[in-house]
């Protein structure tokens, strides 16, 4: 693992700052490395998890941040704000095995894209990965009506995350999360069939 | 070494930046609706809509439609992460069996594929002189609990008193040395219906004669009092010689006729898409339930798509829409040889299929089956 890890603990609270303020940049330095390491843990984790308990996609994603980030080097608010940078890295690893998935059953390597291990961090059953491309494919459409909204389904059904930290990530109010993470789910669910 | 795959999906923008999209404003104004009407009772709903809605028609629609979803769509999303959680946590494990593992006369060649809860392997028989194959269903070690092994013991039984060629066989089934139970079946070389209607663009005769057949066994199944209950195209399997088999008896149900079961709920653990309204609603099942999953499993072996109709909450209402969707992809299709009447008909027949007021709907698959005979006879 030490061989990925490029970026230092440092590098990480920097670049987590400067997204807070806005820089895209920043961002797209951030996105490959928690990818990786978030990959990597989901990987790792359901070991250690077996038969004790559900690991769900909060729990990888605080395992991730605590192994990155050591002890309270950072804000709640840039905490946040990985959470943020977590949960969209997560929806596409749940995506990307989902693609793998259905590639694999439908035999045949047609797409030149290559997956490598995905399928060993995170094996999902065949029904279960048609429907997250489903809600994916749902989930870029909304992206194009209404942003903010889609981004309030990746931290709040991507990444688990709670209100509270999708508000603060997200700089709004806990109470316009609550309502718009009604309205974004409604609306995917009404459009998941329909193209 | 690790390959790059995150440029797969486009790159999002910084959380802060507001970045308006060009149609920001009318989603607004739909979620301003959305939460005025969720504040106040239903019947109130038409009222606000108009007197609120700027005579936007579309804008009116497409809040009602939100409105009706509301309480599904969170319903769906938990399943979904639930299903998630389950399956990155515990059935992630690599497969319990190997290349060459036994399992009781049985040498196991390689997995198929993993289930909820069970792994399905390809195996053939030890020292038989020719090559006999059978696929072994075996339950997950993760699995291993009350629920779910009776879950087994339940198709088990309902599969050992069943004999169909359109129903995969049990041969036997067990429990291996270290306790997991087993299930030895027929092995299918096939894929589900709706993708191998797809695949091989079949006319829709094709397809209709295949359906044709899923009713068969689904019509033998009633007549034995048992109610499938998972009626999908996964669960039905196509081979390359036109074979269809249904599969997947794990949550269905053996009626006892004139034993009203007060208080006996259905547990619902199927596919949402696919689920009849009593199966959402939590109601005792009926056969009707599985002539519901029947005509959403045509309505995708025809059009292959899902109608949009498990959304409606109120099916009758928007029942016009929904068949109007249909005639419109079917002749998009099938134009060519599709004669006027056969898009009329297969409306009909979908439409008596899925209405949700069991009185309305084909009482048996019988006269579901009668109805798409007579349509066969003149396309
Ligand atoms: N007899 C068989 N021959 C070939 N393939 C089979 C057979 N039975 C099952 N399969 C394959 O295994 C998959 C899962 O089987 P099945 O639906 O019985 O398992 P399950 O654990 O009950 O699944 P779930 O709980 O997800 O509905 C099927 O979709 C099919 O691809």
């Amino acid at each position: 693992m030490t061989e990925n890890k490029e970026v230092s603990e440092n590098e990480i609270t920097l670049y987590l700052e400067e997204f807070s303020r806005g820089d895209k940049n920043a961002f797209n330095k951030l996105f490959p490395f928690v990818y990786r390491e978030l990959r990597q843990n989901a990987h790792n984790l359901r070991f250690q998890f077996f038969n004790m308990e559900t690991l769900n996609t909060t729990a990888i994603v605080h395992e991730t941040y605590l192994k990155i980030i050591r002890a309270g080097s950072a804000t709640y608010k840039s905490r946040a704000h990985f959470c943020f940078v977590a949960s969209k890295a997560m929806r596409q690893i749940l995506v990307n095995a989902s693609i793998k998935k259905r590639a694999l059953r439908r035999g045949g390597s047609e797409k030149r894209v290559s997956f490598d291990d995905i399928h060993n961090s995170v094996h999902l059953s065949d029904q279960t990965a048609e429907e997250l491309i489903l809600v994916n494919d749902a989930l870029e459409k909304l992206e194009n009506e209404n942003s903010r909204q889609a981004r309030i389904v990746e931290c709040r059904f991507f990444g688990g995350m709670s209100v509270e930290e999708t508000a603060s990530a997200l700089d709004i109010s806990p109470a316009t999360v609550k309502r718009s993470w009604n309205l974004a789910k409604t609306w995917l669910y009404t459009h998941l069939n329909s193209f | 070494m690790f390959i790059e795959e995150w440029y797969l999906i486009s790159l999002p923008v910084s959380p802060n930046s507001p970045a308006m999209n060009k149609s920001d404003e009318y989603m607004n104004k739909v979620s301003i609706l959305f939460e005025l009407c969720q504040n106040h009772s239903p019947h109130k709903w038409d009222e606000l809509l108009k007197v609120n809605g700027n005579g936007n028609f579309r804008m009116r629609e497409e809040v009602k439609q939100l409105l009706h979803n509301h309480k599904k769509a969170g319903a769906y999303f938990n399943i979904l992460r639930k299903r998630i959680e389950n399956e990155i946590s515990l059935s992630n494990k690599p497969p319990g069996f190997k290349k060459g593992d036994r399992i009781d006369r049985f040498i196991i060649k390689r997995i198929i594929n993993q289930g909820g809860m069970s792994e399905i392997y390809l195996a053939k028989k030890a020292g038989g002189r020719s090559e006999q194959l059978a696929a072994i269903k075996i339950m997950k070690p993760s699995f291993r609990n009350d629920t779910y092994a009776e879950r087994f013991r339940n198709e088990q039984r309902i599969l050992s008193s069943i004999n169909h060629p359109n129903i995969a066989t049990l041969f036997d089934h067990g429990i291996t040395d270290n306790g997991y139970p087993f299930l030895i079946m027929e092995y299918i070389d096939g894929i589900p219906a709706d993708r191998f209607c797809e695949q091989n663009k079949l006319n829709l005769n094709y397809r209709l004669k295949l359906f044709m057949k899923v009713c068969q066994a689904i019509k033998y199944a009633h007549n034995n009092q048992i109610i499938h209950q998972d009626i999908k195209p996964a669960n039905i399997l196509v081979t390359d010689d036109l074979n269809v088999k249904v599969i997947d008896f794990g949550i269905s149900e053996i009626i006892q006729e004139g034993v009203n079961q007060p208080g006996k709920k259905s547990n619902f653990s199927g596919t949402i898409c696919y689920a009849s309204p009593e199966q959402l609603n939590g109601k005792q099942l009926s056969p009707a339930s599985d002539i519901y999953q029947l005509g959403l499993l045509l309505y995708k072996m025809i059009t292959g798509k899902l109608p949009q109709l498990c959304l409606y909450e109120d099916y009758e209402a928007n029942s016009s829409k929904v068949l109007s969707d249909l005639s419109r992809l079917l002749k998009s299709r099938y134009s060519k040889m599709l004669p006027i009447m056969a898009g009329a008909d297969l409306c009909a027949i979908f439409n008596r299929s899925i209405v949700p007021d069991i009185r309305k709907r084909y009482n048996t698959v019988y006269s579901l089956e009668a109805d798409l005979k007579h349509l066969l006879n003149y396309i």
